[in-house]
C-alpha cells in the first residue's frame, strides 16, 4: 500500500509539473517566444500569469500593422480603425519598459502626421534599431528632424516618405542597410545620406521622385539595387559589392548630346565593380548601357560574374554586342538569362544580324544555363538561340519560356533543327507566364 | 589527443558520442550531428565526450527524439522543401511534449530546434482567447477575479 501511494504521489507530480509548464520557461525562452508573436497575441500573454504579465513590456520588436486593428468590412467603421491604431501605439510605447530594436508601422488606414513624429522622438530616446514606415494612403508623410537623431539605426525603410536632410544631420554611423522606395529626396539630399553613413552594406533605392540621375558613392557596398525613371546612374569605387540590380523604368532617349557621343556607358559603370557575382539588369537598362559603341571586352575582367539576367530588345544590335562584351568579359559567367522586354517588334536589321554572328563566338564557352523568357519565337530571337546552342560547348541546360502557347509548336520545329556544340545540352519548354 | 582522429580517411569508421538520459537509457549520436548543439560541440573540443555524457535533465523519450533531430539535420544534400515538412511533423507533438524539446535544446544549445519549438508554441498561443490558451497549455490562472479585470482595462484592445 506504501507502494501504491508513492506511485500516486509520483503521477500527481507529474501532472502539476506539466500543468506548469509554460510558467516554467526561463526567461530568454519566454521572450524567443513573444518574438514569434504579433503585437496583439504578445500582449495578451500579459493575463497568462504573474511571470508573464509584463514579460511583454519588454519585447524588443513592435510591429504594427493590419492585423492589430479589428478586422471590419463595414466601411462606415474604417475611419475609426485609423484612430484605434493611434491609440494602440500610444498605449504600447507608453507601457513599453527598455530598449525597442525593431519599430515597424504598415497599416494601410495609417494616414497621420503628427502621431508618428511623438512616436519617432520617443524612438530616438530609446536606441532604436530599425524603423520601418510604410505610408499606404493619403499624402507622403515628412519625416521629422528627430528621426536623424537615432544614431543606433542599422536598417531604415521608408516608403512614400518626404525626407529632407537637416543640415546638422551629422550621418548614422552604424546604419547597415537603407531602403527607400516611391520617396521624395533631392539629389544633394541622396548624396549626402549615403556619404555620410559609412558602415553602408545594403542599399535599394526605387521610384526616388524628380532625381533624374542616382549617384551612389559607398566605398562599403556589398548590394545595390536602383529602379527608377532616371536617365543616368554614376558608381563610385565599390569594392566589395557582389549583388547588383539596375532598372531604368523610362525608355532611353535616343538623342544624346554630344558630352556622351564619346563614352561608352558599359565601360564607364563596370569600371569600380571587380567583385560582382550577380548583375541584374531590368527594363531599358541594356539599352542604356549599349550606348556610345561597345568595346569587345572590358578592360577590366567581371572574373567574379556568376549570374548575369538582362531585359533585352533583340532586335537592336547594340544590346546584342553589349550584352555579348559582358559575357566574353566574365570567365566564371555560369547562367545568363534574357528576358524580352515587350514593345513592338519592328523586323528590321536582320541580315546584319546574320553576319555578325560569326564572329561573336569566342570566349563564351563558361556558360552552362541559358533562360530565355518572354520568346514569341521572331526572327531575332531564333539567331540568338542558335548562336547559343551552336557555340556553348559547356551548356547544360536551355529553358524556354514562351510568351503564349500558339506559336509553341512552330518555335519547337526552329530549334530542333539546331546544331548543339554540347552533348548533354537540355533544351526545356515552360509555361506562359499567366498575367496577374 | 587521440592518435585514431585522422577524418581524411573515408573508411574510417563514424565518430560516435554516447548521451545519458535522466533515467539511466543511453544513446549514441553522430559527432558530427552532435556538432549541433553547442554544449557538446565544446566538450567535444576538449576532449570530454569520451565517456557516456552524463543528461540529468533529459528523459530518455525526449533524448531519443533530440538525437533523430540533430542525425536528421546533419545530412547532406537535404532539400529545403522536404526538411521543412519534417520538422513540422517534428512538432506536432503534445504541449507537454513541445516544452520538454524547448527546455532541452536550451540545455544543449540547439538553436534550431529551440526556435522551430518556440515557433511551434508562437503558433498554438495566436489568435486564441486567453480562456483558449488557459484550457490549452493547463494553467490554472493565478489572479484574482479582480486582479483579472484590471489586467483587462490595462489592456483593453487587446482582448476585444
Amino acid at each position: 500500500m506504501f507502494l501504491r501511494n508513492s506511485k500516486l504521489l509520483q503521477v500527481r507530480i507529474k501532472m502539476t509539473n506539466e500543468l506548469d509548464k509554460i510558467n516554467q520557461l526561463p526567461g530568454h525562452i519566454m521572450d524567443q517566444i513573444l518574438s514569434h508573436l504579433p503585437i496583439k497575441d504578445v500582449v495578451r500573454t500579459s493575463i497568462l500569469s504573474r511571470r508573464w504579465r509584463y514579460k511583454w513590456c519588454s519585447v524588443p520588436q513592435l510591429v504594427f500593422d493590419d492585423q492589430c486593428t479589428r478586422a471590419t468590412r463595414i466601411p462606415s467603421l474604417q475611419p475609426s480603425l485609423h484612430e484605434d491604431l493611434v491609440k494602440i501605439i500610444d498605449k504600447v510605447l507608453l507601457l513599453h519598459n527598455g530598449p525597442i530594436q525593431k519599430f515597424k508601422l504598415s497599416h494601410e488606414e495609417f494616414c497621420a502626421a503628427s502621431d508618428i513624429d511623438h512616436w519617432i522622438l520617443h524612438l530616438s530616446r530609446v536606441s532604436i534599431k530599425e524603423i520601418v514606415l510604410d505610408i499606404w494612403t493619403w499624402q507622403y508623410y515628412k519625416i521629422p528632424s528627430s528621426l536623424f537623431n537615432c544614431q543606433y539605426l542599422i536598417h531604415l525603410e521608408l516608403y512614400r516618405c518626404l525626407v529632407k536632410i537637416p543640415s546638422t544631420f551629422e550621418g548614422f554611423h552604424n546604419l547597415e542597410s537603407l531602403d527607400l522606395q516611391h520617396v521624395q529626396l533631392s539629389l544633394d539630399g541622396l548624396e549626402a545620406l549615403i556619404s555620410r553613413c559609412p558602415l553602408l552594406k545594403r542599399l535599394k533605392l526605387r521610384n526616388l521622385e524628380g532625381i533624374k540621375q542616382i549617384n551612389v558613392d559607398a566605398g562599403n557596398l556589398e548590394w545595390l539595387d536602383v529602379e527608377g525613371a532616371f536617365q543616368d546612374v554614376a558608381f563610385g569605387v565599390m569594392n566589395s559589392l557582389m549583388s547588383l540590380m539596375v532598372g531604368f523604368s523610362d525608355d532611353i532617349a535616343n538623342k544624346r548630346g554630344s558630352n556622351y557621343a564619346n563614352s561608352n556607358n558599359l565601360r564607364k559603370l563596370f569600371r569600380n565593380l571587380p567583385k560582382l557575382h550577380s548583375l541584374i539588369l531590368e527594363k531599358y537598362s541594356l539599352k542604356y548601357l549599349a550606348i556610345g559603341s561597345a568595346p569587345q571586352t572590358l578592360p577590366d575582367e567581371l572574373v567574379h560574374l556568376n549570374y548575369l539576367f538582362t531585359c533585352i530588345d533583340f532586335n537592336s544590335v547594340e544590346e546584342i554586342l553589349t550584352v555579348m562584351c559582358l559575357i566574353k568579359s566574365s570567365p566564371e559567367l555560369k547562367h545568363v538569362a534574357f528576358q524580352c522586354r515587350a514593345k513592338d517588334q519592328q523586323t528590321t536589321r536582320i541580315g546584319k544580324l546574320a553576319d555578325f554572328w560569326e564572329d561573336a563566338a569566342c570566349c563564351v564557352e563558361q556558360v552552362q544555363v541559358v533562360s530565355m523568357g518572354g520568346i514569341s519565337g521572331s526572327e531575332p530571337e531564333l539567331e540568338l538561340m542558335k548562336f547559343l546552342l551552336t557555340s556553348l560547348p559547356n551548356l547544360e541546360t536551355m529553358t524556354i519560356r514562351p510568351n503564349s502557347t500558339s506559336g509553341e509548336g512552330r518555335l519547337l520545329k526552329e530549334l530542333l533543327q539546331f546544331r548543339r556544340a554540347s552533348a548533354q545540352a537540355k533544351v526545356i519548354f515552360l509555361d506562359p507566364l499567366v498575367p496577374e | 589527443m587521440s592518435s585514431s582522429s585522422s577524418s581524411s580517411s573515408p573508411s574510417c569508421p563514424k565518430k560516435m558520442i554516447t548521451l545519458k538520459s535522466s533515467d539511466g537509457e543511453t544513446f549514441e549520436i553522430e559527432e558530427i550531428a552532435a556538432l549541433q548543439s553547442k554544449t557538446l560541440e565544446s566538450m567535444i573540443d576538449e576532449n570530454c565526450a569520451s565517456t557516456p555524457v552524463p543528461l540529468p535533465n533529459i528523459t530518455g523519450k525526449i533524448l531519443a527524439k533530440v538525437v533523430e533531430y540533430c542525425t536528421k539535420h546533419a545530412e547532406v544534400g537535404a532539400d529545403a522543401e522536404s526538411l521543412r515538412a519534417w520538422d513540422a511533423e517534428f512538432v506536432s507533438v503534445d504541449h507537454p511534449t513541445l516544452f520538454d524539446y524547448i527546455l532541452a535544446a536550451n540545455f544543449l544549445e540547439i538553436p534550431t530546434l529551440l526556435n522551430l519549438a518556440c515557433q511551434s508554441v508562437a503558433d498554438m498561443v495566436k489568435g486564441k482567447t486567453p480562456d483558449e490558451i488557459h484550457k490549452i497549455f493547463n494553467i490554472k490562472s493565478t489572479f484574482t477575479p479582480e486582479e483579472e479585470e484590471e489586467l483587462r482595462r490595462e489592456n483593453q484592445w487587446a482582448f476585444d
